[in-house]
């Protein structure tokens, strides 16, 4: 479903991010990926959503291919990915059901539908009450679960998922990850990205060690 | 059911920014105002000279030696010119009473005899009626047997025609600075509104949103406004033509087929500003 081949990316300056990154994932599979800051986890992430191309290297995702895709397919690409962001990045205007019905309405699903799923997801996560509420009233672990309502809503072959826990208590953290796995065995693969041993000590789920933009 | 809710989401945004909204269409109803009021001008130019032109005549003077056979040719080949429209027989007499009923009798007295000449008076086709036409007909006329002399009034159809062509200009200039300015007043104001919904834009972009997603309700909310926009600013002139122009001159206000043709060309403009200005940022 996902596989990376040689991934190199370097910035202006000749800043080199990510050295010869290769891995595949399988569909439903779920990895960590560690590393301390800097070590290139967000990068890589980014590239695999085409936020930004690699400068060598190839990475195919379903049937996209980053060598060959246009840039017109890539809002294609971004649609059968779910995203969670170490800032949540809601809309702090639209109330938490628009949020979550974001990546429905984009991908032109019908509204009744789009009602009936918003509401199932939002129960979920635990925020059923709070469907009419505005992002800034409410607590940052349930801005994330927000965050994580908007990525599974439209069930997405695959959930990127950066530093979901980096602002939230130890409490919160372990909900947080519950519910990502919870999603997981819905058959969405994961690829978390985090610098918190915590969260992938006590994991039986597969480990990438990244170092200054190296697989280690 | 995407672009109702997208055109919902162009009404939302209205509503939330509306006290800026409403600044922006002022601006632009502003300038929509001052090219309606030469649009009123022009139109009340137009139908003056509508008016004058129904008027414009040639009086062709015949020598008084003519014979009746050059007279009757004279008459088949003034009906033959495709400008005119009707030809009038004015005998010397006929003259002559004209110009007692216009003068009174007592200034004419010390004439001996009539000194005036018969005439043809010559209606032309409206269409027919620009000064170098009639200048144009007048001098063919002029060079036929029988004929003594031609008259038009050369002068006042030249100055007539020459207002009417610069009222003209004047709102091509007008209409071609007035789009550029609300075009430009469009794109300032949504290039405002764009970058403070910088960061939603990014993520939507982020969840797969298109060009056309993100770029919809802008240009829905653009359109809106110059439509309005222009809507008050032919309601502003029709304000000011009943309370100061109406009462003053006896002009008339702009035809009614003109107001949804306004209306649509504001909404023109307001898109495009928007087109700009949100084009701008996503290349960016």
């Amino acid at each position: 479903m996902l596989k990376l081949k040689e991934v190199t990316k370097v910035f202006e300056g000749n800043v080199l991010a990510l050295d010869k990154i290769s891995f595949q994932m399988g569909k439903g599979e779920f990895l960590f990926l560690v590393g301390s800051n800097q070590a290139g986890k967000t990068t890589l992430l980014r590239l695999i959503a085409s936020e930004e191309r690699p400068t060598k290297g190839e990475i195919v995702f379903e049937e996209f291919n980053s060598q060959r895709m246009k840039k017109k397919y890539v809002p294609l690409l971004r649609r059968k990915l779910g995203r969670i962001f170490q800032d949540f990045r809601l809309i702090n205007h639209m109330d938490i059901f628009d949020n979550v019905a974001l990546g429905l309405r984009i991908m032109g699903r019908q509204e009744k539908k789009t009602k009936d799923k918003v509401h199932q997801v939002l129960g979920m996560v635990g925020l059923s009450g709070k469907a009419k509420l505005f992002p800034p009233s409410l607590s940052s672990a349930e801005k994330q679960k927000v965050a994580i309502a908007r990525a599974i809503v439209k069930v997405p072959p695959l959930l990127l998922a950066d530093e979901p826990t980096l602002n939230l208590d130890e409490e919160s953290s372990e909900g947080i990850l519950k519910l990502i796995k919870k999603i997981n065995l819905l058959g969405t693969a994961v690829l978390l990205a985090t610098h918190d041993f915590r969260l992938y000590n006590n994991n039986q789920a597969k480990i990438l060690k990244m170092e200054k933009g190296k697989l280690i | 059911m995407r672009v109702f809710y997208l055109i919902g989401q162009a009404l939302y945004g209205l509503k939330r920014r509306w006290s800026f909204n409403l600044i922006l269409m002022v601006c632009i109803a502003s300038s929509f105002l001052v090219f309606d009021t030469f649009l009123l001008i022009t139109q009340n130019l137009k139908s003056v000279e509508q008016k004058l032109k129904g008027e414009v005549q040639i009086e062709v003077y015949l020598n008084d030696d003519i014979t009746t056979l050059q007279l009757h040719l004279l008459l088949q080949s003034l009906k033959g010119f495709p400008e005119v429209e009707k030809v009038e027989y004015r005998s010397k007499q006929e003259a002559w009473t004209q110009l007692e009923n216009y003068l009174g009798k007592d200034l004419l007295e010390g004439l001996d005899s009539n000194p005036l000449p018969a005439s043809f008076l010559l209606g032309l086709k409206r269409e027919h009626t620009g000064f170098e036409q009639v200048a144009e007909v007048a001098s063919k006329i002029k060079s036929k047997e029988g004929v003594e002399d031609v008259e038009f009034g050369g002068t006042w159809l030249k100055k007539l025609d020459q207002v009417i062509f610069i009222s003209f200009v004047v709102d091509i200039i007008f209409g071609i600075f007035i789009a550029i300015a609300v075009v430009m007043i469009v794109s300032n104001f949504m290039r405002v509104v764009v970058l403070s919904q910088a960061e939603s834009i990014h993520i939507m972009s982020l969840m797969g949103a298109s060009k056309g997603y993100i770029s919809f309700p802008l240009l829905v909310q653009g359109l809106l406004l110059g439509g309005a926009a222009a809507w008050v600013g032919v309601l502003f002139l029709w304000v000011g033509y009943l309370l100061f122009a109406s009462q003053i001159l006896a002009i008339a206000f702009l035809p009614f087929y003109m107001i949804p043709a306004l209306i649509g060309w504001g909404m023109i403009l307001g898109a495009l500003g928007s087109f700009f200005s949100i084009r701008g940022h996503l290349e960016s």
